[in-house]
């Protein structure tokens, strides 16, 4: 995802000299191409997040366009009354690519891994949420972001590197995207890489499921799955949601809310992290294959 | 033109009119708006022709800076009367937009530098002016934004500080000492020039010099050593009027204390 990031800044930056990529001292070798044909368009702003998120407020409020790139926690949580006075309250919009989604970096620690950063980010007016889940979704979500600006700030979630691509979705409309299959029994709803561990035509019509992608989470979104359930008669079936981050904040609770605000129901379940930091040295996969984040364990907890 | 005796006319009436204000209003930044209030005359009295954008990083201090803006025409007299009223156009601290020369909105200490910094590289001729506080120079954002202005010369930059040396509850040298203020300043390369906060001229010739003459070579950093209250004897140097309503008796008190200064 990230090499899709840095590939496409390129390509953008050749047609718009107002693109300007600041970065807090990480992307070794990825951003070598950026760098080597537009250097002064390149700042890295070191290990100083809210400084740099300011510096990108401050170039964006006469007309650049920036996209800020670093590690999720330093990026939106270590600066994140920066986001919300400089680019929030002030209405300088510009775009957070953030990497290390979920337990992207598992092996790091707690302090790299994101779970909170969803529900943060979700809680500053106006910011869109991108969830791409492999390297085309992630230059979609970087070409929206593009064109979302001046008007809108995006904050969109990476995973790392070497995520495999997934086969090409439906797309429900530009946030929402599905696999299906026949006579699906469940319907899972997921968004990032973990999608990868579901959106499998092969695994899909073995176990009978459909599949919801979030690619990028508003204050519609919530309203917009469930709109889509009903008016595909999906609503009789099981629907999990499987979110690689805490459950507070995230597209269950969106969901959820939702549901009672309209008076609708659906048999709904929530697959999500403990609540809780962790410490154990662990793969992400093998987290993953522990808390039971595959199809198997998702419908035997269903009982279907 | 008599730039020092334009800055003094627009310094006395803003003082008073700070003072009215906040007598009236019941709200407001007293003690750092009359610490601050001959810095920003002085920037005034100056900024005229040229291309100019002030950041007042210390937003606390708004009312300082309507009190300047009114004397220069931009604002008015009753926008300056409904100050802190409901529904009115000026409260607690500075709205992006709500006058021409407020391009930013702070209010939470330790941002405006970091924007003027983007600011001033994605417009290099523009001249920046950006306004801190000593006790703002606590926060950890401030000198990340002082490191980045000195690694990319933002050389359209001048800073000030208005060190008052008061913070809200107590001497800053008590809470958070950033004294020498110089020789920080030096360590991370940045020119710096120590001044009386008060003494607009030496204000107003630092300021035509960074507008006019070529002493752009580099950012600047002036530490304006300035007292909060000035001029208002029993608010000078004193903690509880960095945010405090006057009574009757203390307004009039005030009030005439600024006339006989202004007689002198």
């Amino acid at each position: 995802m990230r090499n899709g990031f840095a590939q496409r800044m390129v390509d953008l930056a050749r047609e718009d000299n107002d693109i300007y990529v600041l970065v807090g001292d990480i992307g070794f070798r990825i951003f070598d191409e950026f760098r080597s044909l537009f250097s002064e368009r390149f700042i890295n702003c070191g290990i100083a997040e809210q400084n740099m998120i300011g510096v990108a407020a401050g170039l964006a409020s006469e007309g650049k366009k920036v996209f800020v790139y670093t590690i999720i926690p330093f990026l939106v949580m270590r600066a994140f009354e920066q986001i919300r006075v400089d680019v929030g309250i002030n209405k300088s919009n510009i775009v957070l690519v953030g990497v290390g989604a979920g337990l992207a970096y598992d092996k790091l620690g707690p302090t790299h891994h994101a779970y909170e950063d969803i529900a943060i980010m979700r809680l500053i007016p106006g910011m869109v949420v991108s969830l791409p889940y492999d390297r085309g979704s992630t230059v979609k979500a970087i070409d929206k972001a593009y064109y979302s600006i001046p008007e809108q700030s995006s904050y969109i979630r990476l995973s790392k590197g070497g995520e495999p691509d997934i086969n090409k979705p439906a797309f429900i409309n530009e946030d929402l995207c599905t696999w299906k299959v026949r006579d699906s029994r469940a319907v899972i709803i997921s968004h990032g890489a973990l999608l990868n561990r579901f959106a499998n035509m092969e695994l899909q019509k073995k176990y009978k499921f459909d599949v919801i992608g979030v690619v990028s989470f508003s204050e519609l979104t919530a309203a917009n799955i469930i709109n889509y359930l009903y008016e595909n008669k999906m609503d009789n079936k099981w629907v999990v949601v499987c979110e690689e981050s805490f459950r507070c904040g995230g597209v269950f609770e969106a969901i959820c809310t939702e549901l009672i605000l309209s008076g609708r129901t659906l048999r709904i379940k929530s697959k999500a992290f403990p609540f809780e930091y962790r410490y154990e040295i662990d793969s992400r996969e093998g987290f993953l294959d522990k808390q039971g984040f595959n199809i198997s364990n998702v419908l035997k907890d269903l009982g279907v | 033109m008599d730039y020092l005796r334009r800055a003094k006319e627009i310094s006395c009436r803003a003082r008073t009119n700070i003072i009215k204000v906040v007598y009236r209003a019941k709200g407001g930044h007293v003690g750092g708006s009359l610490s601050v209030v001959d810095i920003l005359s002085a920037i005034y009295s100056v900024v005229d022709e040229y291309d100019v954008e002030v950041i007042l990083s210390k937003g606390h201090c708004l009312l300082a800076w309507l009190c300047v803006l009114k004397e220069i025409g931009e604002v008015s007299e009753e926008d300056l009367q409904e100050y802190y009223s409901d529904g009115s156009k000026f409260a607690g601290h500075p709205k992006k937009g709500s006058s021409k020369s407020i391009t930013w909105g702070t209010g939470s200490l330790g941002h405006g530098l970091a924007v003027c910094c983007g600011k001033a590289m994605a417009r290099p001729k523009t001249s920046y002016f950006c306004i801190l506080g000593d006790g703002e120079c606590n926060e950890g954002s401030v000198w990340e934004s002082l490191m980045f202005m000195a690694q990319h010369q933002l050389k359209n930059i001048t800073v000030i500080i208005d060190n008052n040396r008061l913070e809200s509850l107590d001497l800053t040298c008590n809470i958070l000492n950033i004294e020498n203020l110089e020789q920080r300043l030096n360590g991370l390369k940045l020119n710096t020039v120590r001044i009386d906060g008060h003494d607009m001229n030496l204000a107003i010739d630092l300021f035509r010099r960074r507008l006019v003459i070529e002493d752009k070579m580099q950012p600047l950093v002036i530490v304006a050593d300035t007292l909060k209250g000035k001029g208002v004897s029993y608010m000078e140097g004193v903690p509880m009027w960095h945010h405090r309503k006057l009574n009757e008796a203390e307004f009039r008190m005030a009030l005439k204390e600024l006339k006989e200064e202004v007689r002198q």
